[in-house]
């Protein structure tokens, strides 16, 4: 503000007289958010330090531990189950759950956005009613299928639910490819594209953070997943969240230790955590940028 | 949106060739659906055509064997007089109605905060995100350490203010507890969307108010609040829709032992009705019945939403029919 330069002096006059109240503004604002921000990150530090606690006692004491136990860690890890191994089975599941429904989701979508036929719209309406259906309705029937094409026990319901896509995303791209100006489109066709082509070389690559946005929202959702794993999967292929759902107890399966619990919760946290501070920028600008419209 | 055709060379030759071109889209258009086609198939009629089936039977562990039988519609009337049902629809109601306009609250003043020009914006927008990457599960854990009787962070900083510092609140309060848990974890999303329809209000219209002399209040609710509605539509629906459907958080959040799944203990309070439903599925065998109250379910869901959707003819600010005029 010092920087105005001597050449305009009425917008100076201008800030000058208002400034004070701008000042008390700007203050209250950042006050504001400051404030929201530790009651939002707040959890997160007292669960981590909850996690260093006394492993068979409660959170009572004081609020930093005095002991840090960072052997909860250690436990957690190889002392109840072979937690790099259900790391590794969560990391399949949610990949053959997220990565095909993320791409089939932007075909859907493009076809929505870009393309004509009969009986659009109402199939549409289709897309969006699958979010009515209820786990309640659909499960023992679901279960049923399942069995009857021979796959309960197996990862074939995760890579079918990747397939089929998600709801969500097919509205979120096809508002993204709406937005595409018509001349694209023109200029494929008369070079000969069809549609196929001119989805994959030219919308694909231009849709890299609403897909990134796609992988992280859904994959995240697939990474903590445990109802379906829990009652469709054996032991030796389900991912962490029904294990970290049963929390741990000591090897004589005798007391229940929350703190270790918590500490299973975090190193179960850390992968899905790296991932969006890794890609947190395009994430959270794809999602402004595209731009979800009712 | 009609696509362009190649310039035509001959009239009747253009005529011959859209028809074909509008059957090849029409296959195009369909064969890029077919993915999801194929798993809406396997994964939602058919389950969904089954469940309804076997909401008109008798269907339970028991009888899976023989003594099947078809009962028409004696389940729908037993749910009509099942008081419990009435009261976890109840219940559904009662937390759609606090979770749905917390929200929106949430989302719209977060991303409203985040639009005032502020300073480091990355970083606040990154840090209110953040809970909703994290594993429902961890989180469960994460706020039953908060909310833990004995030295909860709630209970801390509610006796550090003065108030009772020994609240059960999972078994006294365990609706309110799920709440906070649920806007925690829910705001992210709904915040950056919100953000984005914030941005793309044009920034002439508040010129404009400003040199009338409107203040902030009235250029909240002269301009964005009109401008958001349609936004505001597409929220509300997906929060009434979120908000019907939730039964994760009721089963991790039941106070006790550790994740015992659908038998879990859920208090009263938190008996939506798709935990209802669940436990008559689950712990009963009463298949038939589950699938019928979910069924109600759907159906009240429906007309709650369609009411929702319909009444936005008389709130939701349409620019293109102001434009028409």
């Amino acid at each position: 503000m010092t920087t105005v330069s001597p050449a305009m002096p009425a917008p100076r006059k201008r800030r000058k007289r208002m400034s004070w109240w701008r000042v008390a503004e700007r203050a209250f604002l950042y006050v504001l958010v400051v404030f929201l921000v530790v009651l939002f990150v707040a959890p997160l530090v007292w669960g981590f330090l909850a996690s260093l606690r006394d492993p068979s006692a409660g959170v009572s004491g004081p609020p930093i531990p005095e002991d840090l136990r960072w052997d909860n860690y250690r436990y957690a890890w190889d002392g109840a189950f072979p937690f790099a191994t259900y790391l590794w089975n969560t990391v399949v599941i949610t990949l053959i759950a997220t990565v095909p429904a993320v791409l089939t989701s932007a075909f859907a979508g493009y076809a929505f956005a870009r393309m004509s036929a009969p009986g659009k719209n109402m199939t549409f309406l289709f897309v969006l009613a699958t979010t009515f259906i209820p786990v309640s309705i659909i499960f023992i029937p679901f279960f049923w299928v399942v069995v009857k094409l021979n796959m309960y026990g197996t990862r074939w319901p995760w890579f079918i639910w990747g397939i089929a896509g998600s709801a969500f995303l097919i509205f979120f791209y096809r508002q993204f490819y709406a937005g595409f100006p018509q001349a694209l489109d023109d200029a494929a066709a008369l070079d000969g594209c069809g549609h196929i082509r001119t989805f994959v070389q030219i919308y694909l690559p231009n849709s890299i953070a609403p897909l990134v946005v796609g992988f992280v929202i859904l994959g995240t959702g697939w990474w903590g997943e445990y109802f379906y794993a829990q009652l469709l999967l054996p032991d030796q292929t389900l991912p962490l969240g029904p294990k970290i759902a049963g929390g741990y107890t000591d090897p004589g399966l005798q007391i229940v230790l929350p703190a270790v619990t918590l500490a299973g919760s975090f190193l179960f946290t850390l992968p899905v955590l790296i991932v969006f501070f890794l890609l947190q920028k395009r994430l959270t600008q794809g999602i402004v940028t595209t731009g979800v419209k009712g | 949106m009609e696509s362009a055709d190649p310039v035509p060379i001959t009239p009747s030759r253009s005529r011959r060739r859209r028809a074909s071109r509008s059957t090849r889209e029409t296959l195009a258009f369909y064969g890029f659906l077919s993915p999801w086609l194929f798993g809406f198939l396997l994964l939602t009629s058919i389950p969904l055509v089954l469940g309804f089936a076997m909401s008109l039977t008798n269907l339970t562990t028991v009888n899976l064997g023989n003594g099947l039988k078809f009962v028409g519609v004696d389940n729908y009337d037993r749910a009509y007089h099942d008081a419990e049902m009435w009261y976890a629809i109840k219940r559904t109601a009662i937390l759609m109605l606090t979770v749905v306009p917390l929200w929106i609250g949430t989302q719209l003043g977060l991303a409203m905060i985040l639009n005032s020009g502020i300073k480091l914006l990355g970083v606040w927008r990154t840090l209110f995100y953040v809970a909703v990457v994290i594993p429902v599960v961890s989180k469960a854990f994460i706020w039953k350490s908060i909310t833990a009787e004995d030295g909860g962070l709630l209970n801390r900083a509610l006796g550090a203010l003065g108030g009772p510092s020994d609240v059960n609140w999972l078994l006294d309060y365990p609706q309110e507890t799920m709440i906070l848990l649920l806007i925690w974890g829910g705001a992210g999303v709904g915040m950056l969307i919100f953000l984005a329809g914030l941005r793309s209000i044009p920034e002439e219209l508040y010129e404009v108010a400003r040199m009338d002399g409107a203040g902030a209040l009235r250029r909240f609710v002269w301009i964005t609040l009109p401008l958001l509605t349609p936004m505001l539509m597409f929220m509300l629906v997906i929060g009434i829709v979120g908000a019907a459907n939730i039964y994760v958080e009721p089963i991790l959040l039941a106070p006790g032992l550790f994740g015992q799944g659908v038998g879990s203990a859920v208090p009263p309070e938190n008996l939506t009705i798709n935990i209802y439903a669940l436990q008559r599925i689950f712990i009963e065998g009463d298949f038939g019945y589950g699938a019928a109250i979910a069924w109600i379910f759907v159906a009240l869901l429906l007309v709650v939403t369609a009411v929702v959707f319909l009444s936005g003819r008389f709130w939701v600010f349409n620019a293109k029919e102001q434009y028409r005029r």
